[in-house]
């Protein structure tokens, strides 16, 4: 399985990859982390006319903290975001779901901006930027632009970045200090792709939920807000029963796939085994950390 | 007594582990041989087709390609894959009623393909990366047939053929029994029915395949690498393919990554790969990846049971009679070996006096079965542990206790199971003490009763606890005997040479482990050779156990004595039964060695 | 644009250097133009965990990158974790020990996965350990020595280090 003939351009600049990336007309793909794109490559399930390697492009991996936004290179590594203090404190959500993806050693090379211009279904990381309404900043020929979580994903290994834009820096709202947060996931082995996840994050004001954000993974083509679940919690609390109507909704908003590893039928049912047990763990861990 | 006493049994820190654990193992995949070219295969995508044409014209003129062939090229140069993929020894012949149709492989597939990674063509070319452009060059149109993926399916009337020539996709059956299990079944106060199917498997060992050859023109010899479990027998297929004499074909396993059965025959690949080395003249090597490993690598199992068990009020089964198809994939690299070690174990341990087997071989359209880990024996045991528990559940029997009942018990050894095991010999159980071993176990986990009272008290509270027993009686080895023989050059090296090839069991530290006990010296250092011998003697060992080696010890002298002093030494005298000549090799040097 | 380029790094301390396309594999690099044969390709789509190194300090899986990627990286591989008299790495040892190899084939990637785990986790609890190793297939071992090794080799360390 070795991959086929490419040309190989390994610019500076954004600048020269996006400039590069433009001339090639749709048949270039830029290389971050490589740990999704090369083994398409190796298979020749991909076999692009040129690969713009971004990793000799300086600046793409910061992590900056301001005004309540962290804006993290499109090129920070996933392994680099697991360990960043500044992502366990503002971020840490995101700090969970990293461990879920795939092992430490992919997670070496892998990058947070290639996980979601590669927008695999079953990804965590698109599923956090959803559940936190994150953005990307993409750059083209036309210069910059950003597009809001719900508008990124379009379908299985389908963002609605162009072929000649670059993602080049993610952005999270700062999560409330006080916020409770899980993810569950229902995987065969750990680090495998989820067959379905659901993270949450509430905010708790005495017997209020004044925040609820559910999300999922592995569910349906892409990952999806939960809205209705979340505004059962936001109207009824955290109690038991409210969790349990919130479960009961979010297994009937799902559109799940069917596909060789689990039914439709067998997702939607963990839709909701898995909203109640997250969003449980999500209240226990607030009240820990208020507590 | 010397310390070295009494090695066997004691756990050694192994010998090989040096050389793995700082790189130095040597893989196929790591054999460089100077001017080496590369092999790539271009692989059926459909399961039954009709191949149309297969234009190779721009593949073979692709950068770096030195040879590009089809099957049709093959016709004419190499026969198919012998018939002799896995003979039936004569005895067994003769005593078991069997009717096998081995449809003859050929190395590329030439007028169909019959499964999904079926090889059509080959690319040689300087290197993998160059083969595999060349291979998307090929052009292959194939006609789509109906594709069989059921075993029943195949057997039905009216069901597509997949090898023409046979008009059937019944490849081999035989049948196998004892006692009168028609009477005693129809007479059983009790019988059920069940069936059973054992799903397919595959081994998937993190090495994948591999072949090398080198053709030598001084010497018209060819010596080939392999990542198999078979030395021996692809040396013989190979001198078969290329009209040599098996005296100057060599083959040889390195260092191999995992077997468990996959590498355990001879594929395509292993007889393709040296015509190819000798017909460019410049050696010729083939990695399988993972997705052709995934598409073309023997599978297992695979065996769809119908059991019929007649039992009495006290869970002792009368009469046992199971009618099995193995779905064997397009091609039957192993026979009826699988399959009759599927009937050879079906009773176990357990003493059923009537007893009738048949068995089915059917061809599909899936990849071809062979053996792994166990090859036709867990398939037995499934369907015996089974309806033996299903046997105790109609009557409401504690499972463990029906188990006991039949088993056969220790004063009734050596016991005669009444058939014959696969080399034709009689199937007798020497020793053992099944019921106390089973005892044994229960006592492990505390007993049976008390897991029983625990299972219950569980189910009340919603919680569902599973027991599964699971007992069975392996035959290793062909038989009747394995051997080795054993020599002592006058420096005080000793070579052990038998049949075994290691994929990770440890041979070099077992080996030294067995010799060091009969020679009451522990060897210091030693190189292994897994590989064929020059002198050659057909052999029909297959399996990598370790040999047992039968030896008589005329006289021992230390080995320093023997130095320089041929003529007046009296050799170390290991006699093997029958010196098996192509043989690994196993060379063992003492340093210093203290006699007695 | 995809003719062979220069590839210079170094890898187990020493400065390596070679041509090759930018489309081979850095483990097709280290085994076929470096002679490291002791990375091995299990799966090449970066499943399997056997052809694991150290880049730059870090775990990678070589069988999805590029050479051309480690262009003035510092790699290790298996043939630099033993001393130059050949007394072995700690790790190594303790593998020898604990029987935790059986074909050798994925050793060397679980050595580099388990020695990377270790530098974040010098005393690893033994769940800790199942799921670092967890990256890497073992059809031989069934896990339970290699568990046990990983274990004695992180002791054998922190003793070292003392």
């Amino acid at each position: 399985m070795k991959p086929a003939k490419f040309d190989y351009h390994c610019p500076v600049t954004l600048d020269e990859a996006a400039a590069i990336l433009a001339r090639y007309n749709g048949e270039a793909r830029v290389l971050a982390g490589g740990q999704s794109l090369v083994p398409m490559m190796n298979f020749r399930l991909a076999t692009p006319a040129a690969i713009i390697d971004l990793n000799r492009i300086p600046g793409l991996a910061a992590i900056a903290a301001a005004d309540g936004v962290i804006a993290i290179g499109a090129m920070a590594r996933q392994r680099q975001l697991e360990f960043s203090p500044t992502i366990r404190e503002h971020l840490p959500l995101l700090s969970e779901a990293l461990r879920w993806v795939g092992h430490l050693p992919t997670r070496t090379r892998g990058t947070i901006g290639g996980s979601i211009a590669h927008a695999d279904p079953a990804a965590e990381i698109p599923m956090i930027l959803q559940a936190l309404a994150g953005e990307v900043v993409v750059r083209g020929p036309q210069g910059e632009r950003s597009i809001a979580a719900p508008h990124i994903f379009l379908g299985p290994l389908t963002t609605a970045l162009n072929p000649d834009e670059i993602l080049i820096e993610v952005r999270f709202p700062v999560m409330p200090p006080r916020a409770g947060h899980a993810i569950e996931e229902f995987a065969r082995r750990k680090g495998d792709f989820a067959i379905a996840a659901i993270t949450v994050m509430v905010v708790q004001d005495g017997e209020r939920c004044t925040t609820a954000r559910l999300a999922t993974a592995g569910i349906g083509p892409v990952p999806v807000r939960l809205g209705e679940a979340e505004g059962i919690l936001e109207e009824r609390g955290l109690g038991d029963a409210a969790i349990a109507a919130a479960a009961q909704r979010a297994a009937e908003l799902v559109e799940p796939m069917s596909d060789h590893n689990a039914s439709a039928d067998f997702r939607r049912h963990l839709t909701g085994v898995l909203t109640r047990r997250a969003v449980a763990k999500a209240r226990d861990r607030h009240d820990v950390r208020t507590g | 007594m010397s310390e070295t006493r009494g090695l066997v049994g004691r756990p050694l820190l192994r010998r090989e582990d040096r050389r793995q654990l700082t790189g130095g193992g040597q893989f196929i995949a790591d054999l460089e041989l100077p001017r080496m070219l590369h092999a790539a295969f271009i692989r059926s995508e459909l399961a039954h087709a009709r191949i149309r044409s297969v234009d190779l014209s721009q593949a073979a003129a692709a950068p770096g390609v030195a040879l590009a062939l089809s099957g049709a090229d093959l016709l004419r140069p190499l026969p198919p894959v012998p018939d002799t993929q896995l003979s039936l020894p004569g005895k067994w012949t003769s005593l078991v009623q069997h009717e096998f149709h081995n449809p003859q492989q050929p190395l590329l597939a030439h007028d169909k393909v019959r499964h999904v990674g079926e090889a059509i063509a080959v690319i040689v070319a300087e290197s993998r990366y160059a083969a595999e452009d060349a291979v998307a060059l090929a052009t292959v149109e194939l006609d789509p047939l109906p594709a069989v993926v059921d075993a029943e399916a195949a057997l039905a009337a009216g069901a597509t053929i997949i090898h023409d020539a046979l008009k059937t996709n019944l490849l081999g059956a035989f049948s196998v029994a004892k006692g009168d299990t028609d009477a005693v079944m129809a007479r059983a106060p009790h019988s059920l029915q069940r069936r059973f199917h054992h799903h397919r498997y595959a081994a998937m060992p993190i090495e994948c395949r591999g072949v090398a050859a080198l053709h030598d023109q001084r010497t018209d010899s060819v010596t080939i690498w392999s990542a198999t479990q078979v030395v021996h027998w692809v040396r013989r297929e190979a001198a078969a393919i290329l009209g040599l004499p098996e005296a100057r074909v060599r083959c040889l396993a390195l260092d191999v990554g995992g077997g468990f059965g996959v590498k355990g025959h001879v594929y395509p690949e292993d007889l393709l790969v040296p015509f190819l080395a000798r017909r460019l003249g410049r050696p010729v090597r083939w990695i399988e990846d993972r997705h052709e490993h995934f598409l073309c690598s023997a599978h297992s199992r695979d065996q769809l049971h119908d059991v019929e068990v007649g039992f009495d009020d006290d869970g002792h089964i009368l009469a046992l009679r199971d009618d099995f198809i193995v779905d064997c994939g397009a091609w039957n690299p192993i026979g009826a070996g699988v399959p009759y070690n599927t009937a050879a174990h079906l009773t176990g341990p357990y003493k059923i006096e009537h007893l009738a087997v048949s068995a089915r071989t059917a061809a599909t359209n899936k990849v071809p079965n062979s053996a792994y880990r166990g090859a036709g024996r867990p398939e037995a045991v499934f369907a015996m542990e089974r309806i033996i528990d299903m046997v105790a559940w109609s009557l409401r029997l504690e499972p463990a206790e029906v188990r006991r009942r039949n088993m056969i018990r220790a004063d009734e050894m050596p016991y005669r199971a009444g058939i014959p095991y696969r080399d034709g010999e009689p199937i007798v159980y020497d020793s053992g003490d099944y019921p106390d071993g089973l005892a044994q176990a229960l006592e492990a986990i505390g007993g049976v009763d008390a897991f029983r009272r625990r299972q219950r008290q569980a189910r009340q509270a919603g919680r569902h606890l599973g027991l599964g027993i699971g007992c069975y009686v392996e035959g290793t080895g062909v038989g009747p005997f394995e051997g080795a023989t054993v020599r002592i050059d006058p420096s005080g090296k000793v070579y052990v040479a038998s049949g075994a090839c290691a994929q990770g069991q440890g041979m070099e530290t077992i080996f030294a482990q067995v010799v060091a006990d009969c020679g009451k010296s522990l060897p210091r250092t030693f190189s292994f050779l897994s590989q064929t011998l020059p002198r050659s003697r057909s052999a029909s060992v297959r399996s990598p156990a370790a040999a047992r080696l039968p030896c008589r010890q005329r006289s021992t002298r230390p080995a320093r004595g023997c130095a320089g002093k041929p003529s007046r030494s009296r050799p170390i005298c290991w006699n093997a039964h029958r010196p098996i000549s192509n043989c690994a090799i196993v060379g063992l040097a003492w340093s210093g060695s203290r006699g007695p | 644009m995809s003719e062979p380029v220069d590839v210079r790094l170094t890898v187990n301390g020493q400065p390596r250097r070679a041509r090759c396309e930018p489309r081979k594999l850095l483990v097709d690099f280290l085994r076929e133009d470096l002679g490291l044969t002791g990375t091995h390709a299990g799966c090449e789509h970066g499943i399997c965990g056997a052809c694991t190194i150290l880049y730059n300090g870090e775990a990678a899986r070589a069988c999805i990158m590029f050479a051309v990627q480690a262009d003035g990286a510092e790699l290790v591989t298996v043939e630099g974790l033993a001393e130059s008299s050949g007394t072995l790495h700690p790790l190594q040892q303790a593998f020898h020990e604990h029987h935790a190899l059986q074909c050798g084939f994925c050793t060397p990637g679980m050595l580099i996965t388990a020695l990377d785990y270790l530098k974040i986790n010098p005393s690893p609890s033994e769940d800790e350990i199942r799921e670092a190793i967890s990256a890497v297939l073992c059809r031989c071992t069934g896990y339970i020595n290699i568990v046990k090794a990983v274990k004695a080799g992180a002791e054998a360390m922190r003793v070292a280090k003392a």
